[in-house]
């Protein structure tokens, strides 16, 4: 009797292991990681998780080596089993598609880390998620894409951009502070930008109940689309009307929680008018370069340089474009487009008069006189050159037809003008001796 | 013979020794003459069989190369190396013991252009009239195919592979070199193979994208390997100006099952690619009508244009005139007649009727020609533009 008693207590305590073993699973990982990553052990036992018995097997699997590898990451799709709205919410904003916009494909460039295909392909697929590539990382090495792009880019697979990895402390994500590691810098300042305006002065002296932070503007009631109430891509081009209206009305939405609609409406138009007012400087410059290409005189022309990663030698002055293998005038362009016009616009929204005014619209007009100065000396340049070695008549009216053709595509002339001048050309042609 | 030799006057052992003697004299030559025999008939059937003449050339080898000079006096070919043999027939004389990619004469006929090597690198060589190599330079991957586009130009088109685990990647490469300097690479087109398909295509990699050279010498017609992932691999036909760099996409066609070679006079482009039909399709523009309701890659034009070789149908016109054994391959000369591969060995075929070729352009006319070509392919001019002035430049 005694020996049945002995073991069927034996047996009672092996089922209570096996028990526990099995609910409590991340007690095995927890043992050795408390003393190899304390830290995110640390995090994880504070955290929102850990009350709800979510461990560790439950998002980084049980794969132990493809965790060593560093292949068992765990990425936005995760946390979307259980966050659903969040994650669904994430993916259909402009932080959701981040990790497109900034990356491309590197299989033929040298030197590259191969587990950057990882970041398009899903394992095992030869087919991209997204055929969108960045010109401006696949010129970059892989080092330099992992710390100066992905860091940020990553956001639209990395829950952990914005939270942290195993803290699920909401202060973090709801201080704006936690915007500023990608949100700032020449490009797009708006942390510098929002810091000096009144918003962000009355937050810093009153408090967030007075002045509002990013959240309360672009994730209100903690929406994770913080592309609502955007009327301008990141590029600061208008939206399609009905996307434009859209966007308008949810952000009037947002002010009206402060402010009066009809001081609201008024001011974000004044911020479309100083939107559309800054593009038209952008384009006169545009225009410049570009009848520059068409006459050949850009220094180095688009085909003496090495090829655009996603345009060959091909002239490229939209978003792709590019701050290193370029003419001068287009490295002048692209801090006017790209650093000078996002401050003039974003400040405007964001109420910064100096971001607006002397960092962003001054800059832009002078950026205009260095281009339009610029256009002239490589002009002259070329007259000089002219005098010294003067094509013959055939190549003279072929880079006369060539110009006429960049033109005609870009609208410059009308059709019945090019066919015009075309015949006019191809008659000296026929009289060329 | 044997049965006799067992059972007649064969006795002792020096009548058996003088037996033996007696069959390797008389059966081996008869063995021989029965085998070439076999082969120096080339047959032909068809309504204008009749008309035609096959004259036995020369023996090749089994992955018969032939090239033969303007004016049809010589013709270079690939037998236990090159050979080079003056037509219809003659005593040949070796070039060289490597077996050869590609063979070019130069538009004079002076000088012959070979491109040598395996593995993954190739060397082009320029022999003279006596045999001499006059000029050489390496080329990093497999030449296809060479062409002279002028007395001291020579194009090449090569492929570069690189074997990676995932694939190959493929390049395709022009080379241009002038023969005093040295070969200028343009890369064509890049794309990464599966596989599968580098083993389906293994050693024929490099023909597979059978480019061509316009009359002119200034456009060339070359395919583009596509290898998506879930799909088979096909071509994409591209004709290229070479002097604008101006490319068009003529039309798609599976690996092996399409072709495509410039008219005569290089203004249309004759496409066949497995659709039951071979089209006459304009080189720069959309337009295109049908040529002969036959399948089959076309893989000759005569310098009249009006001739076809088409997978052994010889086509007049669009009709059927003569059919050669299956998959023949040929070339016509500039006077009519055509050189074929057939069985392992080369005929000339003559009777056909075709026109001889046009008398070479002078070069200045040939040079207005080129440009406003050049210029019609980068779009400077348009097509109706392109045909004024041609008609101007042609008087």
């Amino acid at each position: 009797m005694r020996r049945s008693i002995i073991y069927a207590g034996e047996w009672f305590f092996c089922a209570l292991v096996l028990l526990t073993a099995t609910v409590a699973g991340a007690d095995d990982c927890v043992d050795c990681h408390q003393g190899k990553t304390p830290a995110a052990v640390r995090q994880w036992q504070e955290s929102a998780h850990m009350k709800a018995k979510v461990g560790c097997r439950d998002c980084h699997g049980a794969d132990h080596a493809l965790i060593l590898k560093g292949e068992a990451r765990v990425g936005a799709k995760v946390c979307g089993k259980c966050h659903a709205k969040a994650f669904n919410e994430h993916v259909a904003s402009r932080h959701g598609m981040g990790l497109h916009s900034g990356w491309g494909c590197t299989r033929n460039l040298e030197k590259r880390d191969p587990r950057e295909c990882g970041f398009c392909h899903e394992e095992g697929s030869s087919v991209p998620k997204s055929d969108i590539q960045c010109a401006r990382f696949l010129k970059q090495s892989s080092e330099m894409g992992e710390i100066g792009c992905n860091r940020c880019h990553q956001v639209e697979s990395s829950c952990a951009s914005c939270h942290a990895a195993h803290s699920t402390d909401l202060r973090l994500v709801r201080d704006p502070a936690s915007c500023s590691p990608c949100h700032m810098g020449p490009d797009h300042p708006q942390w510098e930008m929002w810091q000096t305006s009144r918003h962000g002065v009355l937050y810093s002296t009153l408090g967030s109940k007075m002045g509002p932070d990013c959240q309360a503007c672009h994730m209100p009631k903690g929406s994770h689309d913080v592309s609502r109430g955007l009327t301008v891509t990141s590029g600061s081009v208008p939206f399609a009307s009905a996307a434009a209206k859209k966007g308008r009305a949810e952000m009037l939405a947002i002010c009206g929680d402060c402010h009066a609609p009809a001081f609201a409406a008024r001011e974000l138009a004044a911020g479309d008018a100083v939107g559309s007012q800054s593009r038209a400087i952008v384009k006169e410059a545009e225009g410049i370069i570009a009848a520059l290409n068409d006459e050949a005189v850009l220094a180095p022309m688009p085909d003496k340089r090495p090829p655009h990663p996603l345009s060959g030698n091909k002239l490229v002055l939209d978003a792709q474009m590019l701050y290193e293998d370029t003419s001068h005038i287009e490295r002048l362009f692209f801090k006017m487009k790209k650093y000078d016009l996002a401050k003039t616009v974003k400040g405007a929204y964001h109420q910064n008069a100096a971001y607006t005014h002397w960092l962003g619209n001054a800059e832009l007009k002078m950026d205009l006189i260095d281009i339009k100065s610029e256009a002239a000396r490589l002009r002259e340049r070329k007259g000089r050159g002219a005098q010294v070695q003067q094509p013959d008549e055939r190549r003279r009216i072929e880079e006369q037809l060539e110009i006429l053709k960049k033109r005609a595509d870009r609208g410059a002339i009308s059709p019945e003008e090019h066919e015009k001048e075309r015949a006019k050309l191809l008659k000296r042609f026929l009289e060329v001796k | 013979m044997v049965q006799s030799i067992k059972t007649g006057f064969v006795t002792g052992p020096w009548g058996r020794r003088t037996a033996a003697l007696l069959f390797r004299a008389s059966l081996l030559p008869a063995c021989l003459m029965i085998l070439l025999s076999g082969c120096a008939r080339l047959p032909i059937a068809g309504p204008d069989a009749n008309r035609l003449t096959s004259t036995f050339v020369t023996r090749l080898d089994a992955e018969p190369l032939f090239a033969a000079a303007p004016g049809g006096q010589k013709v270079a070919f690939s037998h236990e190396g090159v050979r080079v043999m003056p037509l219809p027939s003659g005593e040949s004389r070796p070039l060289s013991t490597e077996r050869p990619l590609a063979l070019a004469w130069s538009p004079d006929g002076g000088k012959l252009a070979v491109a040598l090597g395996s593995g993954t690198g190739s060397r082009i060589a320029v022999f003279d009239a006596a045999g001499v190599a006059v000029a050489e330079t390496p080329a990093a991957g497999l030449v296809g195919t060479i062409f002279w586009t002028g007395p001291d130009v020579l194009l090449a088109v090569t492929m570069e592979l690189e074997p990676h685990k995932f694939g190959t990647s493929c390049r395709e490469v022009l080379l241009r070199w002038p023969l005093a300097g040295a070969p200028e690479r343009t890369l064509l087109h890049e794309t990464t193979l599966k596989p599968y398909t580098v083993r389906k295509l293994s050693s024929g990699l490099a023909r597979v994208i059978s480019p061509a050279i316009s009359p002119l010498g200034d456009e060339l017609l070359y395919g583009r390997i596509q290898d998506p992932p879930e799909f088979d691999a096909y071509l994409k036909v591209i004709v290229r100006n070479l002097a604008s760099g101006a490319e068009r996409e003529v039309v798609k066609t599976a690996i092996g099952d399409g072709s495509a070679r410039f008219s005569a006079d290089g203004e249309e482009l004759m496409v066949s690619n497995g659709s039951g039909q071979i089209r006459r399709i304009a080189a720069w523009n959309e337009s295109e009508k049908p040529a002969a309701p036959f399948s089959g890659r076309v893989l000759a034009v005569s310098p009249d244009g009006r001739h076809l070789l088409a997978d052994g149908r010889l086509l007049d016109d669009g009709r059927e005139a003569a059919l050669f054994p299956p998959r023949t391959t040929g070339e016509f000369l500039d006077d009519g007649r055509l050189l074929v591969v057939a069985d392992g060995a080369l005929f000339l075929v003559s009777g056909i009727g075709a026109a001889v070729a046009e008398p070479v352009m002078p070069p200045e006319k040939l040079e207005r020609l080129r440009t406003i070509r050049a210029w019609r392919a980068a779009g400077l001019i348009s097509a109706e533009e392109y045909v004024k002035t041609k008609e101007k430049v042609m008087k």
